[in-house]
């Protein structure tokens, strides 16, 4: 039977990686994913989770041992953070190329220096381009059932992917998650069969020196998988809403079917986005609210759906590309680039350093947006000038 | 688990579309594909080099190869090895200078191998068990052997060998060596045993021209040293020295030689100079260990392990080397022996220079 | 059968058509490596030579598979290996990390530490050829005193001393270090077979002429390396629990060291700076008196120290 339970984001994570049954996980301390993997090897020890836990000195050694358990065919998983997930950077582009179906958990933390431990996400952003999926998380209870949904699309496309919640608002802030039922988990998330295992008795080659005769077309096949991965993840998603009764898509609107003016977030902010349009449409305004969810692979077609014909869109971004825009902001304008007319579409830059979001900053941006006229390239808010 | 067969063969795979290339980057194939071989251009040959025991023995005995198949056991293979070229290994064992011992290329490193007396062991080996080398085709030619020296038993010895139908006439055989009337008769029951007829009596040697095809003597004096040929194109004429025995049952041999050819029709050629034989500068001393020479040997035991302290130098004793120390794989070990792969050997060398007798050599390729 | 030096298992898990340079020490190694394995093996191979000599992407050299990963991740994907094979019910299989001296005594020195401490229970083989061969001769800390390398010319060759990587090891008190060379292949072996038997993590160092890379003709790298364990520049050991020293071989004749150097062009400037070679000596010297001490510690005596001339 399934059960509710008050969970941290990160002990949801946690759950989750028992839930999907994981076999290895391989894990380095780092504020604030520690909570993550000390649950987990808790779990473990108690011996209700069949797994080995390798407690290995750095975070790219972490992703490395998920790599090499991975390549043996076992179901692997790992968590980090910011300065983890820097260090890890070369192995995420391994475990892509690979094609391995590792799993991570990505607590969104500001990079340093200066010092900072709490949520932005330059961290899971910077790694954009390595091949691996990207599912943004907005509550605890996301954080538990994308662990699930992560594996069930990762072990069919062949990619890595990662999921990525914001450190405390998340991580350490409680919330009831239901912790479903292990057979009927067991029956969306069948045991791992892999396909091109390293084991004894075959003996294969993996990952050798592959020559500009045959290099393109491997990363020809990845893009392929990640494009795959979008009609995986909207089949999976349905299954899983039939199954365990929660609705995910690879966005998620709210309000959005009359509104002229949307306001575009992801993660935790999203919640604070909410409960603002919420109070905005009570007042009256034509607001909407789209969350990002999935961000590798990026959801096109969702997102010309969903903003063609607004009036003007909002793109809120805890992170930033230094010499260029908040990077969904600068994604999601490249993807309405063909969309005609063109909607008018502005760049805040928000929250970084895990600076608050609140439900004034965003009615504030939501007014700035209805009265801009001019473009422009980047919009700071709540910056002391 | 059921293990897949799995076929390492050299195919290559074709990349023409996509879908000749697996989804993720694993191989398909195996690297048999590339023949590394038309990357060298030097190549390793075995080839069989003389030893200077051998050189320096008057009958050339392969001793060698003797020894290898006397450690390899098989040891009555050993001593029809011998009976090759030595009619008489145990006078040998008793008489001869042993010259190979002086040349042996293990006196340099420790002391020479007592080969008289592995010659003397693995021979007596063919005494006890009635061993006596392969005959050469029969020609159907008879040939007389007449006087009582060993140079004539020899040459009875070899005429045999050499095909022919040999009848010695010697009434007092091996006059003259001292030898006990037990050793006369042990070796000549051992001639008449193998097939030569032989007649206790003497005889002139023109005599017998008419009844014999060829007559070979030493009651006449020679005209060619080299050939023992005489005036008188059906007699050859040999003698003894008496300064080594091996020599002396040389001459027999060289003279039956003589007549061997005769008989066929051919030309009759001196013997050529052996080729050089290995030195001690080409022997990979650290294979080996030093041990202490056994100068008589009574048993197997004794004879194994002198026998095992031969270099066997530019002989093939199947030690192993350039089949273990081959990076590439392309030396394979068949039948105790070793099998180069050209279509994958690269010619790095190793094998060369590893070998510790010379018997592998480098070449240069064509082209 | 009849082989007289050696007693080798004749199968091979080594494939021809490899890629490896001629006379390349390094796939000696493994192919003896192999042969003392056996093919219930899974072997994890960062950047080095064997990322080359296994041929391209589509073709394999072994008979046992292979996982390429990144330079500075030999241990810790050869421990994922072992914790995926494990948790799949394959539980006997040996995983090997096979890496260079760069891969193992520079860039993968992080995760190797961390393997060892752990106590994986892997094998990490380092094929030792004393510099970046792969990338074309650079010098890592594995390169010896005096060596010239493209970043260590002749005119200020190598300055330190090699890293002493089994003494590293040693400090993690892992259960077995064994040093060995293919010039050896029955010291090699009957490690490798003895490795096999103990469960944790367990290291190879494994000194691999590199013609090439040595400026040496590729004939002479199995006498290269038979030259170093006689001139003790590479002594044939094993250390158990990271305590108990066993020297397996001592030359009973002294040999030169100029033997060993002058076989290789990459010392050919040292013979103008005989004071170098008086220091490599002295290096030489103090390892091996260590090395004594040590094993005098762990036996009680010296005279357990086999004293052949042909060694195997």
């Amino acid at each position: 039977m399934s059960f509710k339970k008050v969970l941290t984001g990160n002990h949801a994570v946690s759950y989750g990686a028992t839930s999907a049954r994981v076999q290895v996980i391989s894990a380095y301390p780092i504020t604030p994913q520690t909570t993550i993997v000390e649950l987990l090897s808790e779990i473990v020890a108690e011996g209700k989770l069949d797994a080995i836990f390798v407690n290995v000195e750095s975070e790219h050694s972490a992703m490395s041992a998920c790599i090499g358990a991975s390549a043996a065919g076992a179901r692997a998983f790992t968590a980090t953070s910011a300065q983890g997930l820097a260090l890890m950077h070369e192995m995420l582009h391994w475990a892509a190329g690979a094609r391995l179906p590792i799993v991570m958990a990505n607590v969104n933390r500001a990079m340093a220096p200066p010092w900072s431990i709490w949520t932005e996400q330059n961290d899971s952003l910077s790694q954009r381009d390595t091949g691996w999926m990207q599912f943004y998380v907005e509550s605890n209870q996301e954080a538990y059932d994308y662990v699930i949904i992560a594996y069930k699309v990762a072990e069919q496309v062949l990619l890595p992917a990662m999921l990525v919640l914001d450190a405390f608002v998340l991580s350490h802030t409680s919330e009831p998650v239901e912790i479903y039922d292990q057979e009927k988990v067991d029956e969306f998330l069948p045991p791992y069969e892999p396909k091109f295992a390293i084991e004894p008795g075959k003996p294969i080659s993996y990952g050798a020196l592959s020559k500009p005769d045959t290099y393109m077309e491997f990363r020809y096949k990845m893009q392929k998988a990640m494009e795959k991965a979008v009609d995986v993840m909207e089949k999976e998603m349905n299954l899983f809403n039939e199954m365990f009764g929660r609705n995910y898509g690879l966005v998620e609107p709210y309000m959005m079917d009359d509104a002229d003016y949307v306001i575009v977030t992801s993660g935790a902010m999203t919640s604070t986005a909410r409960a603002a349009v919420h109070e905005m449409r009570e007042e009256g305004k034509k607001v909407g609210l789209l969350k990002m969810k999935t961000f590798r692979p990026f959801p096109f077609k969702k997102v010309r759906e969903m903003l063609k014909g607004r009036k003007k869109v909002a793109v809120l971004d805890r992170n930033i590309s230094f010499g260029h825009h908040g990077i969904f902001y600068e994604e999601i304008k490249s993807a309405m680039y063909p969309v005609e007319p063109k909607v008018p579409l502005y760049g805040y830059i928000l929250g970084l350093g895990g600076r608050d979001v609140t439900v004034k900053d965003i009615k504030e941006i939501y007014e700035d947006l209805v009265k801009r006229e001019e473009m422009e390239e980047i919009i700071w808010k709540g910056v002391k000038l | 688990m059921a293990k897949e067969p799995i076929e390492f063969t050299d195919k290559v795979v074709k990349v023409e579309s996509l879908n000749d290339l697996p989804e993720v980057p694993v191989s398909q194939r195996f690297t048999l594909v590339n023949k590394t071989g038309s990357w060298r251009n030097v190549r390793p040959v075995l080839e069989e080099q003389n030893a200077p025991c051998q050189n320096a023995c008057p009958l050339k005995v392969w001793v060698q190869s003797f020894i290898d198949l006397l450690t390899r056991g098989k040891p009555e293979e050993g001593a029809i090895e011998i009976l090759r070229n030595n009619p008489f290994p145990l006078l040998t064992r008793k008489l001869c200078k042993a010259k190979c011992e002086i040349a042996c290329n293990r006196k340099k490193y420790d002391a020479p191998v007592s080969i008289r007396e592995l010659e003397g062991f693995t021979g007596n080996i063919a005494y006890e068990k009635g061993l006596f080398p392969k005959r050469e085709e029969s020609l159907g030619k008879k040939v007389a052997v007449v006087g009582n020296s060993e140079t004539m038993m020899s040459a009875a010895y070899f005429a045999y060998m050499y095909g022919m139908d040999v009848t010695l006439y010697a009434s007092k055989p091996f006059d003259g060596l001292g030898l006990s009337d037990d050793e006369v008769k042990r070796e000549v029951d051992r001639l008449k045993k193998w097939g030569i007829k032989v007649i206790e009596e003497d005889k002139d040697p023109d005599t017998l021209k008419s009844e014999f095809d060829a007559v070979i003597t030493d009651k006449k004096d020679v005209e060619n040293k080299l050939t023992f040929q005489t005036q008188d194109e059906k007699i050859f004429a040999a003698k003894p020295e008496r300064k080594d025995i091996s020599r002396d049952f040389y001459f027999g041999k060289r003279a039956a030689k003589s007549v061997w050819q005769y008989l066929k029709g051919e030309e009759i050629t001196k013997d050529a100079p052996p080729p050089r034989a290995v030195s001690f500068n080409n022997i990979v001393t650290d294979y080996f260990e030093p041990e202490d020479r056994i100068d008589t040997i009574n048993t197997m035991e004794e004879a194994i392990a002198e026998g095992n302290r031969c270099f066997s130098c530019g002989h093939c004793n199947s030690c192993g080397n350039c089949y273990v120390f081959c990076p590439d794989a392309a030396i394979s070990w068949v039948d105790d022996f070793p099998v180069v792969d050209y279509d994958y050997c690269k010619g790095c060398g190793i094998c060369v220079n590893e070998c510790p007798r010379s018997v592998l050599i480098l070449v240069p390729e064509r082209g | 059968m009849i082989m007289r030096n050696w007693q080798v298992p004749l199968e091979e898990n080594l494939l021809e058509g490899h890629v490896a340079c001629q006379g390349c020490l390094g796939a000696l190694a493994m192919r003896l490596m192999l042969k003392g394995l056996g093919d219930n093996v899974a072997v994890a191979i960062p950047a080095c030579c064997w990322t080359i000599i296994s041929g391209d992407v589509l073709y394999h050299a072994l008979k046992v598979p292979v996982f390429h990963t990144a330079f500075e991740t030999a241990a810790i994907a050869a421990t994922g290996i072992k914790a995926g094979l494990t948790m799949r019910g394959k539980k006997d299989t040996t995983v090997l990390a096979w890496a260079g001296d760069g891969g193992t005594f520079d860039i993968g020195l992080q995760a190797i530490s961390g393997a060892a401490e752990r106590n994986e229970d892997i094998i990490y083989a380092v094929y030792d050829n004393e510099a970046y061969m792969n990338t074309g001769i650079q010098r890592s800390s594995a390169t010896p005193y005096g060596a010239w390398t493209t970043t260590t010319p002749a005119k200020r060759p190598e300055d330190k001393p090699k890293k002493d990587i089994i003494e590293i090891l040693a400090a993690h008190r892992v259960p077995y270090i064994a040093t060995v060379t293919p010039a050896y292949p029955e010291d090699f072996l009957r490690k490798v077979k003895k490795a096999k038997e103990i469960k944790g993590f367990r290291f190879f160092h494994i000194f691999s002429p590199c013609p090439p890379g040595w400026k040496m003709p590729s004939d002479y790298s199995v006498q290269a390396a038979r030259l170093a364990v006689q001139t003790k520049v590479f002594p044939l050991l094993e250390i158990e629990n990271g305590e108990k020293y066993t020297i397996n071989y001592e030359y009973p004749k002294e040999v030169p060291l100029e033997d060993y150097l002058k076989l290789q062009g990459r010392f050919k400037h040292l013979f103008k700076t005989p004071e170098k070679i008086e220091v490599i000596k002295e290096q030489i010297k103090k390892r091996w008196e260590y090395l004594v001490m040590r094993h005098k510690l762990t036996h009680g005596t010296t005279d357990n120290i086999v004293r052949k001339v042909f060694y195997k």
